[in-house]
């Protein structure tokens, strides 16, 4: 790999019940996705309030992607729902002042979907790297 | 707009004890301003006044009453701030039952910028209405101005000039001449639009005159003061405002009554009310939803459908 690559920083906030347990399944089951990915493990996706997203993002996150159940599937029955609308409505105001929705993405991975896992991380950070780093919004150290 | 009712009614509710006080407005100064009043004597109607001039949204002024006093109030609403009554009474910001709303449909507000431009604001003596054009009196004479040309912006977009909500309504239906939205940032590429609204968030001085001047903003402590957990940090630059007012945008998102009030304080002009109308906008188009006009529903990000659209989510 060239020194000159972007190594995008993702942050991704992955549900207990579903995604996180996708994560372990590629890791037992050998599947190689990249690097770049911090995971964050919370109890619900319904449990990731908006704000922590745009505190990742002013932490220098180049990207921050949201996982949980599918719809239907919520080990709490509903948080996923909740999360849907919340995410729908901070991501199109996001994308609206001018902040690339690719920055900020969600995703349903199931406990038993390890190659989706790695599909959708391996998306994102291409993504974010096609976009390049955050330089909008970080904190003024 | 019909003076004269407003004050018998509130006189009359004041009188018979069905209500502690009436919340309303009175002459402030020259030139026609009004403030916000609060009456609690039958004798004191008569300085209760109802003008174009009354732009303040008064819901905001219930949310400072202690949830533990009885009695009921009286307060003299718009169609916005019946909005506003419609989504605390939802979210149960404030009692049905302790209310009495005075629905006055509304012609829009004159706003004093564009209204003082033409006419010196000392030699104002009197605004009367027509059907379409407000009539100013003063020193030299009458003066005929446009109500299109002379209102608020938010008041040429509003789609709710008769409230939707009141227990006694004081005057004829106005019917909705909502325009187009205007947007200054359509045209522009996502970089230009980050350009656009971090110069704006720069100017920020993060006074939260929006905050406080908000009747939806009534939670007992606001994230922006929380420390722990600290959602914005209370330095002033760029990333902190902006994240500032990407909270605020949020948090009211589907809730927003549109009444203005925020854009309308902010002392470096911030066009808040362009972020509020497009998430109105965008719950409207995603979520087939339209806020405060139901106080029996159940606001928007308490609920769900299990169809809503995913087209987002990878």
């Amino acid at each position: 790999m060239a020194d000159d690559t972007f190594e995008p920083n993702i942050v991704a906030f992955l549900c207990n019940w579903c995604s996180y347990t996708g994560a372990d399944l590629a890791g037992t089951s050998r599947i190689q996705y990249p690097p770049n990915v911090k995971v964050v493990r919370v109890m619900c996706s319904g449990r990731v309030n908006p704000m922590l997203v745009v505190h990742a993002l002013q932490q220098g996150a180049d990207g921050v992607l949201i996982s949980g159940c599918h719809p239907g599937d919520c080990h709490y029955t509903q948080g996923n729902y909740f999360a849907r609308r919340r995410m729908k409505l901070m991501t199109s105001l996001l994308e609206y002042v001018g902040i690339d929705p690719k920055r900020v993405q969600m995703s349903w991975v199931s406990a038993s979907e390890g190659q989706k896992f790695a599909d959708v991380i391996t998306k994102v950070t291409e993504d974010v790297r096609t976009l390049g780093p955050n330089t909008e919004f970080p904190r003024e150290v | 707009m019909d003076e004269e009712k407003m004050r018998s009614t509130a006189r009359d509710l004041l009188s018979k004890g069905e209500v502690k006080y009436v919340i309303g407005y009175e002459q402030a100064g020259f030139g026609q301003k009004v403030r916000p009043c609060i009456i609690t004597k039958p004798e004191e109607t008569d300085k209760l006044v109802l003008s174009p001039m009354c732009k303040n949204n008064l819901a905001v002024y219930l949310t400072l009453e202690p949830p533990e006093e009885k009695g009921k109030i009286a307060v003299i609403a718009k169609g916005c701030d019946a909005r506003a009554l419609v989504q605390l009474i939802q979210e149960r910001g404030f009692e049905r039952d302790n209310l009495v709303i005075l629905g006055v449909p509304c012609p829009g507000m004159i706003d004093p910028d564009k209204l003082y431009e033409e006419v010196l604001e000392e030699d104002i003596v009197g605004i009367s209405e027509s059907s379409d054009t407000f009539i100013i009196s003063t020193k030299g004479g009458e003066r005929t101005f446009k109500k299109a040309d002379v209102i608020f912006d938010e008041c040429g977009h509003c789609a709710h000039p008769t409230p939707l909500i009141a227990d006694k309504m004081l005057g004829e239906v106005i019917e909705s001449g909502a325009l187009e939205l205007t947007d200054p940032t359509k045209d522009m590429s996502p970089g230009e639009r980050w350009a656009y609204w971090s110069e704006k968030f720069e100017t920020c001085i993060r006074c939260y005159a929006c905050r406080q001047a908000c009747p939806l903003c009534f939670c007992e402590e606001c994230a922006a003061d929380s420390l722990r957990p600290n959602w914005v940090r209370r330095s002033v630059n760029r990333s902190e405002n902006a994240a500032w007012h990407f909270m605020r945008a949020f948090h009211h998102a589907g809730r927003c009554s549109e009444c203005g009030e925020c854009e309308r304080v902010c002392p470096v002009g911030l066009p808040l009310m362009v972020l509020n109308k497009m998430l109105a906008q965008e719950a409207k188009d995603v979520f087939d939803y339209t806020a405060g006009t139901d106080a029996d529903g159940k606001p928007l990000l308490t609920s769900f459908e299990t169809d809503d659209k995913e087209d987002f989510i990878l």
